[in-house]
């Protein structure tokens, strides 16, 4: 074989006008799909900044307000006093832990769209928070799933497959075959290189776009992590690339099988609906009967009886509690100070509710492991939760956002909790504990997706040889052909 | 008649060639040698079973049983490997409608050469094929039958196999073309070349053939040397042989 037949192969391909058709569809779906998610990435920098200085700003006003009142006196309410340790912690200094988006966030909307990218961190309860932080991001609610991602994992195959459904089918349909087979002495390589020609024209323009998404001006400017995006992009590149590939073995693997262009058309086609629509389907359901999501509704009841019962134990059982736990305060407490019992009857309930939290995250953590094998029941479940990972919106970074979070609450209250139970003014804002997100390691990411790649690989290599082993024997002549 | 090359085989060999189609015995036991430089033309009526035969020797059909070889090599075997060694043009040249001929060709050629052909050359493939020089960079969508025909001939002309297999060559090609075909085929002969054609054309076969031979029934009923015979001997011969066999089957 040589460059002749890649010249016409070229040709013949230009001179389609399926080709142009598919080009087309794709393209524009793709820059739909992006642009999309590039406003989307710059309304969510544009928010999470502003919460950001918000914060900065309303902490530094308390501090100086703080200090203002203490040298030129003034009445203020305890309610309101930037000296109070309660307000502080409650409110004036509330941070919003922000994940910070990578640079690749506008390629996969991901799980962003069910959690929200930041979680205040107060005094008040852990659940309150996040039930809070989820209630506040309609604007993520609103922004559906048309993404880089669902152009990639949806509407490429179906594309590919729209490309490769006449190959070599209409070759055997107008009786070129042994004639070809002749020329060649076997197809397989024929077959591989026009199979091949056809993935780049659907791949291509997808990693054009990725890679300009990614590398647009400002899409970066949160987060100026080069090394990580660059990262980032390689596998996200690996793993689009060896998604297509198993659908343009597989495409090539059907092609073999089936006798002209409208079996090969059914054949593609259910394959498609089979492993995109149903399987995925089929495993949502499967998950949901066996892994359901903790209930809410649960936790909330157990949490107003909790408090109920935590109030009208009154403050001998605060006490009690509060001997019990020593690291929380000396003895000057007065317990039937108003934010002094708040703060006691909320860390009681909160103990009182550790045994179920614990198995609502041991319930979580059992789905995320059955997420996980689920995602091998189908090459497009694993590419879609590889991309998301890929770009930073993945469940797993969400989770391992949240086990930042709840670690900075804890300090939060390690921090506040003595001082309010203390009940002295309060003067440390500038030593109140700041948040840093520390990023995964690298090599976990890597790790995770070369997992992803080697899946589709592998599964490309497989449906690749059967389809070479078939395309050796092409044409056959069939009975009564 | 040289009937085996230097090492001591034949080019072409069939040995108790059968197969069967259901209730069809397509070939019932077809022996044939070819040597190198001899042009054999397989005549029979429709349904003798030369295209079945031809379909073998491709290695697109598996015997039931007998032995089908190209160079000494077994086709079923490894037919990648004997196929190299072939040229063949089809009953019905069909081609990529959206190349012109020339396109085609050099993408047929291409398939199997490791070098690309220069352009010049491959025009002159076409031209020694009988195609104008005017339809060279027409889409072949716009060629007629006969067209195709002679770009399928360029493609095997320009294969320089030692072996060429051809089935109804002929058949759609003006009279001119059809006699140039044959004198192609006499020059690639005189090289050397091992020739199988399956024909009806006795008129042609008579002319370009060192041997004819008559399939009726998937058997070889006669062989007959076409230097010896003029042409209406030969139709006699042929209806003879076909009657004879037909008239014993009734
Ligand atoms: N794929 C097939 N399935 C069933 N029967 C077949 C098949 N191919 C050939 N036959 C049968 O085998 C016999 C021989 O067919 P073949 O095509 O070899 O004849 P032929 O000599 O080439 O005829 P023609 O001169 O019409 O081209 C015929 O009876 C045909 O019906
Ligand atoms: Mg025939």
């Amino acid at each position: 074989m040589n460059s002749a037949v890649v010249r016409g192969e070229v040709r013949l391909l230009l001179r389609d006008p399926a080709v142009w058709i598919v080009l087309l569809v794709l393209v524009v779906t793709l820059i739909g799909a992006a642009s999309q998610g590039v406003l989307r990435q710059h309304a969510e920098i544009a928010v999470l900044t502003e919460m950001a200085n918000a914060d900065a700003d309303r902490l530094e006003s308390a501090t100086w307000d703080a200090i203002r009142l203490e040298e030129q006196g003034g009445n203020v309410s305890r309610f309101r006093d930037p000296r109070n340790a309660d307000v502080v912690g409650r409110r004036l200094a509330v941070q919003h832990l922000i994940l910070p988006p990578t640079g690749l966030a506008a390629l996969a909307v991901g799980q962003s769209d069910l959690h929200p990218a930041w979680h205040p961190v107060s005094l008040e309860p852990r659940d309150q928070l996040l039930a809070e932080g989820e209630l506040n991001s309609p604007r993520q609610l609103a922004v559906g799933r048309f993404d880089v991602s669902f152009v990639v994992v949806f509407v490429a195959p179906l594309l590919l497959l729209g490309l490769l459904a006449g190959s070599p089918a209409r070759e055997r349909e107008s009786g070129m075959l042994p004639l070809l087979a002749v020329q060649r002495g076997q197809l397989g390589g024929w077959l591989a290189l026009r199979t091949g020609l056809r993935l780049l024209i659907v791949l291509l323009p997808i990693l054009v776009v990725g890679v300009m998404v990614v590398l647009l001006p400002g899409s970066d400017a949160f987060e100026a992590a080069a090394f990580d995006t660059l990262l980032r992009l390689v596998l996200w590149a690996g793993a689009v690339t060896g998604y297509l590939t198993f659908w343009a073995a597989l495409g090539a693997w059907l092609g073999t099988l089936v006798r002209d262009t409208a079996q090969s058309v059914l054949a593609l086609a259910s394959s498609w609906l089979l492993l995109v629509i149903l399987l995925p389907a089929i495993a949502n359901v499967s998950l949901e009967l066996s892994y359901p999501q903790p209930s809410r509704i649960e936790y909330v009841n157990a949490m107003r009886a909790a408090t109920d019962l935590a109030r009208a134990e009154g403050s001998e059982a605060l006490q009690q509690y509060l001997e019990d736990h020593p690291e929380m305060a000396g003895d000057d407490v007065d317990v039937d100070d108003f934010f002094a019992q708040r703060l006691l009857v909320q860390e009681r309930v909160e103990e009182a509710l550790l045994p179920l939290s614990t198995a609502f995250e041991q319930q979580r953590q059992a789905r995320a492991r059955q997420v996980s094998w689920l995602r091998w029941a189908s090459p497009a479940m694993l590419a879609s939760a590889g991309l998301a990972d890929a770009a930073g919106t993945s469940e797993s970074r969400q989770a391992d956002f949240l086990q930042q979070v709840h670690g900075f609450h804890d300090a939060w209250r390690d921090f506040f909790g003595p001082r309010v139970l203390a009940g002295r003014p309060f003067f440390e804002h500038d030593r109140i504990p700041t948040f840093e997100y520390s990023q995964e390691p690298p090599a976990r990411l890597a790790a995770r997706m070369a997992v992803v790649m080697l899946g589709c690989f592998g599964l490309s290599v497989a449906f690749g040889l059967l389809a070479l082993r078939r395309a050796r024997s092409l044409p056959k002549v069939m009975g009564n052909e | 008649m040289a009937a085996s090359d230097a090492g001591g085989h034949c080019p072409l060999e069939l040995i108790g060639l059968r197969k069967r189609f259901g209730p069809v015995q397509a070939l019932a036991g077809l022996d044939l040698r070819v040597g190198a430089g001899e042009c054999y033309a397989l005549l029979g009526p429709n349904g003798a079973g030369k295209t079945t035969a031809l379909n073998i020797l491709l290695g697109f059909l598996q015997p039931d049983a007998g032995t089908a070889r190209i160079a000494a090599v077994d086709v079923q075997a490894d037919p990648d490997r004997a196929r190299r060694n072939l040229a063949y043009i089809p009953e019905q040249v069909q081609l990529y409608p959206r190349l012109s001929g020339l396109e085609n060709l050099a993408y047929f050629h291409g398939l199997g050469a490791s070098e690309a052909m220069a352009d010049a050359q491959l025009r002159d493939c076409l031209r020694q094929a009988g195609l104008t020089d005017t339809a060279h960079d027409r889409r072949v969508h716009t060629y007629s039958k006969g067209m195709r025909q002679k770009v399928g001939i360029a493609i095997a002309l320009a294969r320089r196999a030692p072996v060429m297999l051809l089935d109804e060559p002929t058949s759609g090609l003006d009279p001119e073309a059809a006699f140039e075909l044959n004198n192609s085929l006499r020059d690639l002969a005189a090289r050397g070349v091992t020739i199988l054609m399956a024909t009806h054309d006795l008129f042609r076969a008579r002319e370009v053939a060192s041997r004819i031979g008559i399939l009726v029934a998937g058997r070889l009923q006669q062989e007959v040397d076409p230097a010896s015979v003029g042409g209406a001997e030969l139709e006699s011969l042929y209806l003879a042989a076909v009657r004879d066999l037909l008239g014993r089957a009734s």
